[in-house]
């Protein structure tokens, strides 16, 4: 049983997982059915956005479009709130668990100074108050809402039946070598990934970043409980704050399509900053549209981009991140999906060596 | 095949009515269960947080999953979906 967790929690959890589950593989395939009829003998426009618009306009008036659009909503918008709930009737032991690790899984740097950039106030996902809208929202997502409802998929990219653990372990091995002295993962949040890359790479150093002291104090949980000492550090993807060619691996696993595309521009320029020359970036996030299997699920990923809080989706999904890699300096750029439906999608590039 | 419509006439006020009737019985039996419970414990039967620590067993696992998804199907797969 998770830290905390109460009987009221886990059956919450467990419906919620159940309902995301069921309707993401019943009534998307029926709804995916009446747009594969209604597509019949339609020759779809050029262009990403014409043909996201031609499908939306297809599927309006399917019934199962709209009650799976309907309850993907509400899971969407219940998940954090029952987290929340969960937390309250565990808290003393979830805070205990944090004292008595305190000392353990590194080393955890804040920075009371540091600048926090306006598109990380959005409240993700529809977490209240954002990823640092409650003190301990690193452990509410991460243990609770993560784990007990996203990981088994029907939700955003997640296809039904896929873990999104799994996930990041098939995104960590696909770095070029088979060791790594010190990686840098940007945009590290409760250590997921993280976890996933210590796993790979069993002997190297990881360092982490991320803005929110919640997830920071989180990942160092993580780190304490598999055994493991890390580098976290309270700062922007955007600047670091480390030296130049410090890493031989920095990676980012769905960090981009949190972010603007400016923002998206300065993280890889840092990115190429501090990896040391031949050293490599790993990217990993949700495809472009236009490597996604059908129309149906570009519209189904772009409805997030107005109905689930993911304001930079549309524009993550339309950007040419093999480019961005190229435009930064980085080469042998490659692009290609990993798992089920292009999930995780790889863009990795190598900074030249001196 | 198109599902018969009887109900044009109905509001939404006769749902809301509806959903209020079903809030209070969830309550009563909301209500009576953390009696049952205090009522064991009273008994020695359960201690206080028997009920919220229990990890059920594999096979209860296996029945509460079949049990939420026909709930699921029931209730949330009730309106007529496309063919």
């Amino acid at each position: 049983m998770k830290t905390g967790l109460k009987q009221r929690g886990r059956a919450n959890f467990n419906l919620l997982a159940d309902m995301a589950a069921w309707s993401g593989r019943e009534l998307q395939a029926s709804a995916e059915r009446t747009l594969d009829k209604r597509l019949e003998g339609e020759t779809l426009p050029e262009g990403d956005r014409e043909r996201l618009r031609r499908g939306y306009e297809l599927l309006d008036g399917s019934r199962s479009f709209a009650w799976d659009r309907f309850y993907t909503r509400l899971i969407a918008e219940r998940q954090f709130v029952a987290g929340l709930e969960a937390y309250e009737d565990g808290a003393a032991e979830i805070r205990a668990e944090y004292e008595a690790n305190a000392g353990k899984g590194g080393v955890l740097e804040l920075d009371p100074d540091v600048e926090i950039p306006e598109y990380w106030t959005t409240e993700f996902h529809l977490t209240p108050g954002g990823w640092d809208g409650h003190e301990h929202m690193g452990f509410i997502i991460h243990d609770y809402v993560y784990d007990l409802i996203f990981a088994t998929g029907g939700i955003g990219a997640i296809k039904p039946g896929s873990h999104f653990s799994d996930l990041r372990y098939v995104t960590a091995v696909e770095g070029n070598r088979d060791h790594y002295d010190n990686i840098l993962e940007l945009g590290v949040g409760t250590g997921r990934y993280a976890l996933a890359l210590q796993h790979a790479y069993p002997d190297a150093k990881i360092h982490g970043i991320d803005l929110g002291p919640s997830e920071l104090l989180h990942a160092k949980l993580v780190a304490a409980r598999n055994g493991f000492e890390w580098n976290l550090r309270q700062a922007q993807a955007e600047a670091t704050g480390y030296d130049a060619d410090t890493f031989d691996l920095t990676t980012a696993f769905i960090l981009f399509h949190e972010i603007p595309a400016p923002a998206a521009k300065a993280v890889v320029k840092e990115a190429f900053r501090v990896t040391r020359p031949g050293g490599e970036f790993l990217v990993a996030d949700v495809a472009p549209y236009r490597e996604h299997e059908s129309l149906f699920r570009s519209v189904v990923l772009d409805w997030e981009t107005d109905h689930r809080n993911e304001p930079f989706w549309r524009g993550a999904l339309l950007t040419d991140r093999k480019a961005l890699l190229e435009s930064a300096g980085f080469v042998d750029v490659q692009e290609y999906g990993v798992g089920a439906a292009n999930y995780p999608w790889i863009t990795k590039g190598v900074k030249p060596a001196a | 095949m198109e599902v018969p419509k009887y109900l044009e006439k109905a509001t939404i006020d006769d749902l809301a009515r509806m959903i209020e009737g079903l809030a209070e019985e969830l309550w009563v039996t909301k209500d009576r269960l953390f009696v049952l419970e205090e009522v064991l414990a009273g008994k020695g039967t359960l201690s206080d947080s028997t009920v919220d620590e229990h990890l059920p067993s594999e096979r209860l696992q296996a029945v509460l999953r079949r049990e939420r998804m026909r709930l699921i199907q029931r209730v949330l797969g009730a309106p007529q979906m496309d063919h």
